[in-house]
């Protein structure tokens, strides 16, 4: 199973005086393997393919050698692509890469044996001397999904000072850049889930909002207290980005899927049966 | 690939196609593996509590509220197990929420990183039909999983603190250890140390066996070998150093939280993250 790394947007905010940039960290050697696997593992150079979507299509706008152990920093602020365009960097062992296409090209994998964890890029933010880390990825197969669903929770929301900004940074990707439909995201209370308050995203791109504003938008209980939010025709990979505006510093994670709320090799029955109830 | 999949599923269904797909994976498999016959009704992630945190809150999920659509009262218990590995105490918090956050109280009388269990405690309910359904008849194949996050704020004026989920635990709620050491495994997450920076990589042990663990330095070619006693905790100080790490061990997934200049003297660049 081979991933693709994004490059996440940049946050622009009016409660922000200056913007949040962001990279991508990645290193051409496995996450894990075996130690007897070692002897399996070639000695060559990846080069990393960067795509930006835009007119239903990828348009190549880098390639970056990196050698084997080797390190590659990738800076949305050193590209000319503005601050929300969906960019994935792409690796493959050989410099072929289409400079505009339909589907993005497979990724090659990292791995060299079935140890566990997918292969991962540090996806980062930066904000003056302040930075944050998610080790990462998008997995092939999420972007070749032609539907899906999202069901997730803004848990780790920090909105409850004035110094404090929260925002949930949705990301899909489609292998397909002709895959860029409008879909509606639903926020609610989980204790008064007849009250929702939709907001629009888009596949193949970015959705950023700020969960302060959310919060604002409901007229029962705490403002602090948890909301739920789903989509019932697209996947997301959702994360929480907290910012303190005077310090400056962040913190980034992601929420765990339903999936990951259960264990065992039949999981994926629960875990539709819980969507199931909530999505309907 | 995936077909093939399909095709040996279809001619070994359930617990055989998963125990021949262990076996052929068995040096990385990283349970026990009696839980293919077999699960516990949870799991729980191994979470890491620091000394250095002003202080520390827990987010729990309540499955069960999750599972129902409705507020369920539970007990969210947390056990604390000392840098050596030797049991602490047990915190407990009863909420119906759908998500808790506990604050961790004291300091729990230790210096050194240590590390917690959390398990959920509730009544049995057996008219709750959707429970039944989708927890109780599936309990050989389907178990709950405790992940929650760690929220650390540092000792410094600072309003948010860090967050992260747990690290590999697989430690059953009646604190049966399923996870396993298995082939040597060599661990490198894509991040890049940096000479400005300090930090603690903290490490610990789900398994029964006492641990043994090397850290590479890749860039100098240095390394740091340690052990790690059963439900132990090891920190190890990244100081002046640039470029990336590799842990070795006997763990499939055998890796460290990060913790960035962890006791923020210098720096309001605190940071957290699983790698």
């Amino acid at each position: 199973m081979s991933s693709y790394f994004p490059l996440l947007p940049n946050i622009v905010d009016q409660h922000l005086a200056e913007d949040i940039f962001s990279s991508t960290d990645f290193v051409n050697y496995p996450s894990n393997h075996r130690k007897s696997s070692l002897k399996n593992s070639g000695n060559h150079s990846v080069f990393l393919a960067t795509y930006k979507h835009g007119n239903n299509q990828w348009e190549l706008i880098s390639v970056d050698e990196c050698q084997r152990g080797g390190f590659c920093r990738l800076s949305r602020n050193s590209m000319k692509v503005s601050n929300c365009e969906m960019i994935v960097s792409v690796a493959s062992p050989d410099n072929d890469f289409k400079k505009q296409c339909r589907y993005l090209p497979k990724p090659s994998s990292l791995r060299i044996d079935s140890s566990p964890i997918a292969e991962r890029a540090s996806l980062n933010f930066h904000f003056k001397h302040c930075s944050s880390s998610y080790q990462g990825e998008y997995p092939f197969q999420m972007s070749c999904a032609a539907r899906g669903s999202l069901w997730s929770f803004d848990v780790l929301k920090e909105i409850e000072s004035d110094v404090c900004e929260s925002f949930l940074i949705l990301m899909n990707v489609n292998r397909d850049a002709q895959a860029s439909s409008k879909v509606i995201l639903e926020f609610y209370n989980p204790n008064h889930k007849e009250e929702k308050f939709y907001y629009p995203a888009k596949q193949n791109s970015f959705t950023v909002i700020n969960l302060r504003e959310i919060s604002r938008l409901r007229s029962k209980g705490n403002p602090s207290s948890v909301f739920f939010f789903q989509c019932r025709s697209s996947l997301f990979l959702p994360m929480v980005l907290n910012v303190n505006t005077k310090t400056f510093q962040l913190a980034l994670e992601h929420t765990h899927p339903p999936a990951e709320l259960f264990w065992g090799n039949e999981k994926m029955e629960v875990v539709n049966s819980i969507k199931k109830r909530w999505l309907s | 690939m995936n077909s093939i999949k399909s095709l040996l599923k279809h001619f070994f269904p359930g617990k055989i196609y998963h125990l021949l797909s262990a076996i052929k994976n068995r040096s990385s498999y990283p349970y026990s593996f009696s839980t293919i016959f077999k699960l516990p009704e949870s799991i729980s992630d191994f979470f890491v509590w620091s000394p250095y945190a002003r202080k520390t809150y827990f987010v729990a999920e309540n499955v069960r509220a999750l599972i129902k659509g409705e507020k369920v009262k539970v007990t969210h218990l947390l056990k604390f197990y000392s840098r050596d590995g030797v049991f602490l105490r047990e915190d407990s918090h009863s909420d119906d929420d759908f998500f808790s956050r506990i604050k961790i109280n004291g300091k729990l009388n230790e210096e050194h990183y240590c590390s917690f269990t959390h398990s959920v405690q509730y009544d049995e309910d057996g008219d709750d039909i959707f429970i039944d359904k989708t927890i109780k008849m599936n309990r050989e194949l389907v178990c709950g999983q405790n992940r929650g996050y760690c929220i650390y704020y540092p000792d410094s004026d600072l309003s948010i603190g860090s967050m992260v989920h747990g690290n590999f635990g697989g430690i059953s709620d009646q604190g049966a250890r399923l996870a396993r050491q298995r082939a040597m495994h060599l661990y490198t997450p894509a991040y890049m140390f940096e000479p400005h920076n300090e930090y603690d990589l903290v490490f610990n042990n789900p398994t029964s066996r006492k641990l043994k663990l090397c850290v590479f330095y890749n860039s100098t070619n240095d390394f740091l070998e340690q052990c790690i006693e059963p439900l132990g905790t090891l920190s190890v100080r990244i100081v002046n150093y640039t470029g990336t790490l590799s842990f070795e061990s006997r763990l499939p997934i055998g890796r460290p939280v990060i913790f960035k200049n962890p006791d923020s003297k210098n720096s309001s660049d605190f940071d957290v993250l699983h790698s």
